[in-house]
């Protein structure tokens, strides 16, 4: 008996001490820089004749933002919500719409999941250029097609044009966002045992109650980690917003990592820049209760 | 009452297996559909790369080439801007960072895996919760301390950048590979006479070795298409240069070079495209793994 509990001891420590080093590291680096970020956001950061002129001014930074004084805090705040949960719920439907179709017993499945892999597995700069190139209102193809098939008279351009910027900068996110919610819908999909699919079948169930009432629930836990998931990685993502139109036309793509951005690296006020950086994260602290909530059931169960 | 039961099922057979057939049919729809989208958009980034520059920029669209130019874009783009270095440092970078993921990370992974002490589940939700942070928002923080360590706009800071952002998934999916190894094996090797590190290395590592390919993946191909850092820790010099960022040096003013940049995007695409052909299993499971085991 004594013998087992040491063992037991020896081994946590054991693991201790092989998961020790890394753990300090982690938490060391990982703690620095935001701790710093908390910091710098009290502070006026102005780049100054060569060096950096800081000036302590306590919550101002986080008043000019929420009080309304800052012009583009607010609208690139909700422009980043109407982005993420445009891009969030179509690319949700259309995976599960997918993956409904790839779990049905078809051939290749390998490769065509490889094809619908691609999108995301692609370099964000790779992509937003295709779109870009896609999207040229004089030599991309998809004015070509619509001007070929009579579709339109007069060639859009999606990428200047309000409302067609905000929407083909979503549609393009939804494109290199969909495969992940294939991917891991399909697998959970593919976890559903065959038998209770056979028993709902011969109890007499049609499609949508079999839908219903076994795949759903399957479902949950992943559609749960999917959505978290995607809706913080969608709130902030730069790359595709910042190459397509950089904001533009106007303001009319500004979301609040552009502001930050731009706040940041354009006019150099980087205590600022912290400052909504923090707001940034407080929203994805909101947008993770949301989604907890919604799904506590579920949760709750586990 | 045997008949009636009979006639039921015989319906709901008749229409399952209607639904059946037209099901099929409809799924080969949808996924076609969405397979067309989901590769055309690639498929013609590739061809505008390997068409001559009169019929990319020609109105209407000339889709039939009026010759073959081959490489010669790609050519032209190792020429102009040294290409050959942004890769090499493309493979420094993502390599390396892969490397740190790996070392740092599998015995990390492992220790929570096989966690006797409390506390494991929170320190892991506690290691992922950092990433929530969006990259961006800490650039502020890392371009200070890069500043001051001296290593703003070369390539050891990018590296760190990335792993920063990187290990924790690498923990959180190595640790889900090595929860579903059964410590049998591990005692096993201990009967046998292994020390604890000879059962660690032996048995584990080879057992893990999907596992550990999958987190090297992973880590390997999201710091070769990271483009946040590159373009702001660094880029501002040639030997510090990632292929994300050599793409957007072919932007000008009031121009944008569409021949090269598609020959570009196709270089920097290319582990993309070689990893989920060739490796599609390995991203799928280190996916799934991120997913399913909560």
């Amino acid at each position: 008996m004594r013998k087992k509990e040491q063992r037991e001891i020896r081994q946590s420590t054991f693991n201790f001490l092989l998961t020790l080093p890394s753990l300090i590291i982690i938490v060391l680096v990982s703690v620095i820089p935001i701790v710093i970020l908390i910091v710098i956001s009290f502070y006026s950061i102005k780049p100054k004749m060569g060096t950096l002129a800081l000036q302590f001014i306590g919550f101002e930074n986080y008043k000019f933002l929420f009080s309304g004084l800052d012009p583009d805090f607010w609208p690139s705040m909700g422009r980043s919500f109407l982005y993420m949960s445009s891009s969030v719920l179509c690319s949700f439907l259309i995976g599960l719409i997918v993956a409904l179709a790839l779990n049905m017993k078809i051939r290749f499945v390998a490769f065509f999941r490889a094809i619908t892999l691609l999108p995301w597995a692609m370099p964000i700069v790779v992509s937003a250029f295709i779109w870009r190139w896609i999207l040229d209102s004089e030599a991309g193809i998809l004015n070509d097609f619509l001007l070929r098939f009579d579709i339109i008279q007069q060639p859009i351009v999606w990428l200047g044009t309000n409302p067609w910027a905000m929407i083909s900068v979503i549609t393009s996110d939804i494109w290199i966002r969909t495969p992940l919610m294939i991917i891991v819908l399909l697998a959970t999909l593919q976890t559903i045992p065959e038998e209770y699919m056979e028993a709902a079948m011969i109890d007499g169930a049609n499609g949508w109650q079999r839908f219903w009432h076994i795949m759903v629930p399957f479902m949950l836990p992943s559609a749960f980690f999917l959505l978290l998931i995607s809706s913080i990685f969608a709130f902030r993502t730069f790359a595709l917003g910042f190459l397509l139109t950089g904001g533009g036309p106007g303001h009319d793509t500004y979301l609040l990592v552009i502001h930050m951005y731009d706040t940041t690296y354009k006019f150099f006020e980087i205590g600022r820049g912290a400052a909504l950086s923090i707001s940034m994260f407080l929203a994805i602290v909101f947008i993770t209760v949301f989604w907890t909530l919604i799904f506590r059931s579920t949760l709750r169960e586990r | 009452m045997q008949t009636r039961v009979l006639t039921l099922t015989d319906g709901h057979v008749f229409f399952a297996r209607l639904y059946k057939r037209y099901g099929i049919l409809l799924s080969y729809l949808i996924i076609l559909l969405f397979a067309l989208l989901a590769a055309i958009p690639i498929l013609w980034m590739f061809l505008t790369s390997i068409r001559p520059m009169e019929d990319i920029y020609a109105i209407p669209i000339q889709y039939i080439p009026s010759h073959f130019l081959g490489l010669e874009q790609y050519y032209k783009v190792f020429e102009d801007r040294p290409y050959f270095l942004y890769t090499f440092n493309s493979l420094v970078v993502s390599g390396i960072t892969t490397l740190l993921c790996l070392i740092i990370g599998t015995p990390a992974g492992y220790g929570l895996a096989r966690a006797g002490f409390r506390g494991a589940n929170y320190v892991l939700l506690g290691m992922l919760s950092f990433r929530l942070f969006p990259p961006i928002a800490l650039l502020p923080s890392f371009y200070l301390i890069f500043y001051k360590l001296g290593i703003l706009d070369t390539l050891p800071a990018l590296i760190i950048a990335n792993t920063y952002f990187n290990l924790p998934i690498a923990i959180f999916l190595l640790r889900g590979f090595f929860r579903d190894i059964p410590t049998d094996f591990e005692e096993a090797a201990r009967i046998d006479g292994c020390s604890r590190f000879g059962a660690f290395y032996r048995v584990i590592l080879k057992l893990a070795g999907p596992g550990i390919a999958a987190a090297a993946i992973m880590v390997f191909l999201f710091t070769w298409n990271e483009f946040v850092f590159a373009i702001t820790l660094a880029g501002s010099s040639p030997e510090s240069t990632v292929l994300a960022v050599g793409i957007t040096h072919f932007i000008g003013d009031t121009f944008i070079a569409w021949n090269f940049i598609s020959a570009a995007g196709v270089v920097t695409g290319l582990p993309a495209l070689f990893f989920v052909l060739f490796f599609q299993k390995y991203i799928i499971s280190g996916l799934i793994a991120g997913s399913l085991k909560e």
